[in-house]
């Protein structure tokens, strides 16, 4: 199992630690995932994210084989931008997705799923071929760190030296020099929060940002996070994950990527003048949804299904396979479930001047120790790949193991747009 | 289930949390990780209390929801009473005896993130009124159930 430059911080520091993607990550530390989650959705969270491939591309032509190998148009990108983007198959189904950076130097630089990492590069390289483009995998001489959260810019700014004042807009990147390292600082990520950073840096200054980060930032209630509760965390913010929203379906058919919702951010139609992978099917899987959006029958052969927020209502956690129905009729499959806790507050509010109901970040280690039930909740949330025409005023249900759940099909489980909090938002019943 | 974080370590048995009079010796245990203890009822008759054990809780982590039986259900043993969700998975509960549950553990439904706290005695989930009581003979005590978690740990590394 490979193992990234954090791996040994991790172990010292309580990590269960876990396969995942053929790499030995971090499942949570002592805490454990549901108050990682909430750290981080009130505070702020710390990810070694450093299993995600890294690749970077060099030769004249580079521009012109990105627009060709991936969905988005690269060219629309500019110094210090990046994009959501899809390795598509010529059917329209997605290899991988993945986020192409243009970074403050020029360069670009594709982060792509770990498990899919290797058949990524053999696919990138095949298409390389035709443009003399040559292809550099950065993932084990550079570490990525992801600190999300509503304190994170705050905490960035006191471990780098001379960072300006002001947030950089969403997928913008900077330069930022923390100990006197030179790395690069993107405000995305995949938690949902609305104020969230990932930041490449060198891998033998990995232990040192990452604990530097650490240090400036415990008055401000931040903490490690492992990978069990970045999952609760993007599932509850409905994004998606390659294996379960994307890829193949769990009956083994490959999805559409336009059956993916937030798959219409990574996928660029535009210029007609652009042959790219997969575009064809990508063309008729946009008709289709635009077809289905006025009322009209779609076309099953392109997008029979779709992929949906699934509240559920019953005590009861839906898993990946879980069968979806309405009635006794079998409409799809869950393709993700977990169960995300939340603060209680705000569950319908939307007023961003409401003050949340945690403690005082000064008090973080308090709430470690305390009782935090009376101040929080849980519930279950599942992402569902289910017929593309639904009637929405009929109850859906999720068949668990044996249990009915009940369930409502919903727009989102929380919302990250009012800062600096992601708030829930209530399925109603 | 015994693939701790602390490497594998056997903690002290049980963090006696208003222990009262009972002694570790008073349990039997099952390979699934299941605990059993016996006591008269109100009628003399042989009523078995289950729950989990603190290696289970601490291998299952971030538990979510509990589904137990209702009362009157027959169980045989080793056939499940009900299923625990964590965050991450959802695991059967195996019955370590056969009998008819005549209490459920309503409490710790309710407030399962408390279980860690006390998974031997506040932390109980059904009472039974055993129908073979010899079983009991069959299961595992203390000692054994803790060499058992030993041995898995160290398969684990």
């Amino acid at each position: 199992m490979k193992e990234t430059p954090l791996a040994a911080w991790h172990r010292g520091h309580g990590a269960r630690m876990t396969e995942f993607g053929g790499w030995n990550m971090p499942l949570f530390y002592g805490g454990g995932i549901l108050k990682e989650h909430l750290r981080t959705r009130a505070w702020a969270g710390l990810f070694d994210v450093s299993h995600m491939g890294r690749f970077s591309f060099h030769g004249q032509r580079t521009i012109d084989f990105l627009r060709f190998a991936l969905t988005n148009d690269a060219a629309r990108l500019s110094a210090g931008q990046s994009q959501y983007t899809l390795l598509s198959q010529e059917d329209g189904s997605a290899l991988d997705d993945a986020l192409l950076y243009c970074w403050p130097s020029g360069e670009y630089v594709l982060v792509v799923n770990a498990a899919n990492a290797a058949v990524d590069v053999d696919f990138l390289r095949a298409k390389a071929q035709g443009f003399g483009v040559e292809i550099e995998d950065r993932t084990s001489r550079t570490a990525m760190i992801a600190i999300q959260g509503p304190a994170s810019w705050e905490i960035l700014r006191l471990a780098a030296s001379a960072l300006r004042p002001e947030m950089p807009g969403r997928s913008r990147s900077l330069p930022i020099s923390i100990r006197e390292t030179q790395a690069v600082v993107s405000r995305t990520g995949y938690t949902g929060e609305p104020i969230g950073f990932e930041v490449f840096v060198p891998a033998e200054q990995a232990e040192a940002i990452w604990t530097r980060l650490l240090d400036v930032g415990r008055p401000l209630g931040i903490g490690a996070v492992g990978l069990g509760a970045r999952d609760t965390l993007r599932l509850e913010a409905s994004l998606p994950l390659m294996g379960h929203e994307g890829g193949t379906d769990p009956d083994g058919h490959p999805m559409p990527i336009l059956a993916v919702p937030s798959a219409r951010f990574g996928v660029n139609l535009k210029d007609s003048q652009r042959d790219f992978v997969g575009r064809a099917a990508l063309e008729r899987q946009a008709a289709a949804l635009q077809s289905l959006q006025s009322g009209g029958p779609g076309d099953d052969a392109a997008l029979s299904r779709r992929v949906r927020p699934l509240a559920i209502l019953d005590a009861g956690v839906a898993r990946h396979g879980d069968t979806v129905v309405v009635g006794d009729r079998t409409v799809g499959r869950v393709t993700s479930g977990t169960v995300a806790p939340y603060w209680n507050w705000a569950l319908v509010s939307n007023d961003p001047d409401d003050p949340p109901p945690v403690a005082n970040p000064t008090s973080v280690e308090e709430w470690e120790l305390a009782d935090v039930a009376s101040r929080t909740g849980k519930r279950p949330v599942a992402l569902a790949y289910v017929d593309a025409r639904l009637d929405e005023s009929c109850p859906p249900a999720v068949l668990s193991r044996g249990r009915r759940l009940r369930a409502k099909w919903v727009e989102r489980h929380g919302r990250g747009d009012v800062l600096p909090y992601f708030r829930p938002v209530s399925p109603g019943s | 289930m015994c693939d701790r974080p602390d490497g594998g370590q056997v903690a002290d048995f049980f963090v006696p949390v208003g222990a009262s009079n009972v002694q570790p010796s008073d349990y039997r245990f099952t390979a699934t990780h299941e605990w059993v203890r016996v006591a008269p009822g109100e009628r003399g008759e042989a009523i078995a209390t289950v729950g989990i054990t603190d290696h289970a809780v601490q291998a299952l982590a971030d538990l979510v929801f509990i589904e137990l039986p209702p009362v009157g259900k027959e169980l045989k043993a080793g056939e499940p009473f009900g299923q625990i969700e964590s965050v991450k998975a959802v695991s059967d509960l195996y019955s370590p005896v056969s009998g008819t549950v005549v209490e459920t553990n309503a409490a710790i439904a309710e407030r399962l993130e408390s279980l860690p706290q006390d998974p031997y005695e506040k932390g109980w989930m059904i009472r039974l009124r055993l129908t073979q009581p010899a079983e009991l003979e069959t299961l595992l005590d203390q000692v054994a159930y803790e060499k058992l978690c030993a041995d898995q740990a160290e398969a684990d590394h």
